[in-house]
């Protein structure tokens, strides 16, 4: 089924458009929620949170993309589930592991009396990645949108563990260095 | 929530159709699949009508006549060198032109401008025309969606989104490129924009049957790992680079215990028994897309596949090598069969130094997790 089509039974209020949109895209929302979660039966709960936000979301919004759509939902519900689970404790698995090497993104710390507002802050990670060159943009995303393990990027991209490594590093470093220069981190 | 995980949830507001191109996985396995069902499929000529997109013409230039052919073989006969349209067997191909020097013979191939022609596969339309007259010297259309190489040949691929245009396609995409004097330029409808890699397959003449998929015939050596019940399969997960995966059954389960990087050219694969324990290790050359080279030994102990790579100790000890995170590799590994030995060396900022070593006391050895879609 198209995606217009299933968007018009969620207008609708037609129940089915859950199961459309399980059918269709089950399986890419599985894959992401298994990448944050590790644990078969937490990515299918997470999976079904993210269909029921989409229950919830469209109307009013009608997304472009319903793909990319329940692909964030799918993001944000799976790393609510993970944070929930280690609550106080970076625990394992790609998140834990995505999160220190993003560290040195932030450290030492945001401006002082200034709380970084999310849209902001997602606003600047998207400029900056959108102005990425295509294999590093690519790359970057799938390590921290899709927290896709060094070892499955590299044999994606047909790169080297190390290649990928030093790529992450080198995008890490301009990363950080732009969310100073936009004033959102603290370069001191 | 701590600063660093705002950002990564920052990241998750990255834009929609970055990250879906970016978790596009190009594993060609799926593109053979695709393939073999459209060849399978491929039965009576389908009706080549005004399917073909609209807005493209091969208009008549002045000074050129227009020759037209019942078939492209006549025109691969006249051309005598390589045309890539020789790779379209499986294709329906029809409305076969040739624009030439005006008032020029057929035959003389010197006067031939632009071979044009429709096919289908499928019922799916192509259109292409092939241009003889310095074909490196026309100029591309604009900066290209993509670039991807096949053996060697850059291709260009412009591709379009037509979500209101067709119900059945929403992309056309236009491939052009050179090879062997010949500019070609290729035009597909298609449901997704993966879709464009099969067509081109077929054009390149790169063959996704079976026999070429899955090589579980040849058995380079008796036993992987001590299993004697093993196969091979390949996959090209990119244009250039290709994983070769060892796969034996283990308590009723087909599961890969080694895989091998490489290209067309490369499988390096040994079997040797390096620690002397009776079962011997499978140790692989790899050859990864970005020119790296890297040795992995793998071993089984007590039935738990593990993989080994030269320790970082080794590089800083022996080559003065630090390998920190943010180094690109520069230092290329490799076993030589006939010496058994392991080569390693450190293109380094102090000039090229070449270290060898036998057995396994330099590797680190971790399980072996194959990383499956």
């Amino acid at each position: 089924m198209e995606d217009e089509e299933i968007i018009g039974l969620y207008f609708a209020r037609s129940q089915s458009a859950i199961a459309e949109t399980s059918k269709k895209y089950g399986r890419y929302c599985y894959s992401i929620a298994y990448n944050i979660l590790s644990n078969r039966q937490d990515a299918e709960e997470c999976v079904n949170d993210a269909l029921m936000n989409t229950w919830k979301s469209i109307p009013p919004q009608r997304p472009v993309k319903l793909r990319a759509f329940v692909g964030e939902l799918t993001r944000c519900a799976g790393l609510k589930k993970w944070r929930d689970a280690h609550a106080g404790k970076r625990g394992g698995g790609e998140v834990a592991l995505a999160l220190e090497e993003l560290d040195e993104c932030v450290s030492p710390g945001r401006v002082p009396e200034q709380e970084v507002e999310a849209e902001e802050l997602g606003d600047a990670v998207n400029t900056f990645v959108m102005g990425l060159g295509a294999t590093e943009r690519s790359v970057f995303i799938c390590r921290y949108w899709y927290m896709r393990s060094i070892k499955v990027i590299a044999a994606q991209f047909g790169f080297s563990e190390s290649k990928v490594k030093s790529m992450l590093f080198r995008t890490r470093s301009k990363l950080k260095d732009y969310l100073i220069k936009e004033n959102i981190y603290d370069g001191h | 929530m701590t600063d660093t995980e705002k950002l990564l949830d920052a990241i998750g507001r990255i834009n929609g159709e970055a990250v879906l191109a970016a978790g596009e996985r190009r594993g060609r396995t799926r593109g053979r699949a695709i393939w073999g069902a459209l060849a399978a499929g491929l039965g009576a000529a389908a009706i080549l009508g005004a399917v073909i997109m609209a807005g493209r013409s091969f208009d008549i230039k002045a000074g050129l006549d227009r020759e037209d052919f019942a078939s492209i073989e006549e025109v691969e006969r006249l051309y005598g060198g390589t045309l890539l349209t020789e790779n379209m067997k499986d294709a329906n191909i029809s409305s076969v032109h040739l624009l030439h020097r005006e008032g020029a013979d057929i035959s003389d191939t010197s006067g031939w401008d632009t071979l044009a022609f429709m096919a289908e596969l499928d019922g799916e339309p192509i259109e292409m025309s092939c241009s003889f007259n310095a074909p490196e010297g026309i100029p591309l259309p604009g900066e290209p969606t993509r670039t991807v190489e096949y053996n060697g040949v850059e291709v260009y691929l412009y591709l379009e989104e037509f979500a209101e245009w067709d119900e059945k396609y929403k992309y056309a995409c236009e491939a052009i490129f050179s090879y062997e004097g010949v500019r070609y330029d290729m035009l597909v409808r298609l449901r997704e924009p993966d879709e464009i890699y099969d067509f081109l397959d077929m054009v390149m003449g790169i063959s996704h049957d079976d026999s070429s998929s899955d090589i579980s015939s040849i058995k380079p050596f008796d036993t992987v790992l001590g299993f004697e019940d093993y196969h091979v399969t390949m996959e090209q997960v990119t244009p250039w680079t290709i994983v070769w995966h060892f796969w034996a059954e283990i308590d009723g389960e087909d599961r890969c215990v080694a895989e091998t990087f490489g290209d067309e050219q490369s499988f390096g694969a040994y079997s040797v028994d390096l620690d002397g324990d009776g079962v011997p290790e499978l140790i692989t050359n790899n050859l990864y897309g970005d020119g790296a080279q890297e040795v992995l030994v793998y071993r089984n102990v007590d039935g738990e596949i593990m993989e080994g790579r030269v320790s970082r100790k080794y590089y800083e000890n022996e080559l003065g090598f630090d390998m920190t995170v943010g180094n690109a590799m520069i230092a290329e590994e490799h076993y030589d069969p006939e010496s058994n030995e392991f080569v390693v060396t450190n293109y380094g900022r102090e000039g090229e130094k070449t270290v060898t070593f036998t057995g396994l006391e330099h590797f680190i050895f971790d399980p072996f997790e194959h990383q499956a879609e």
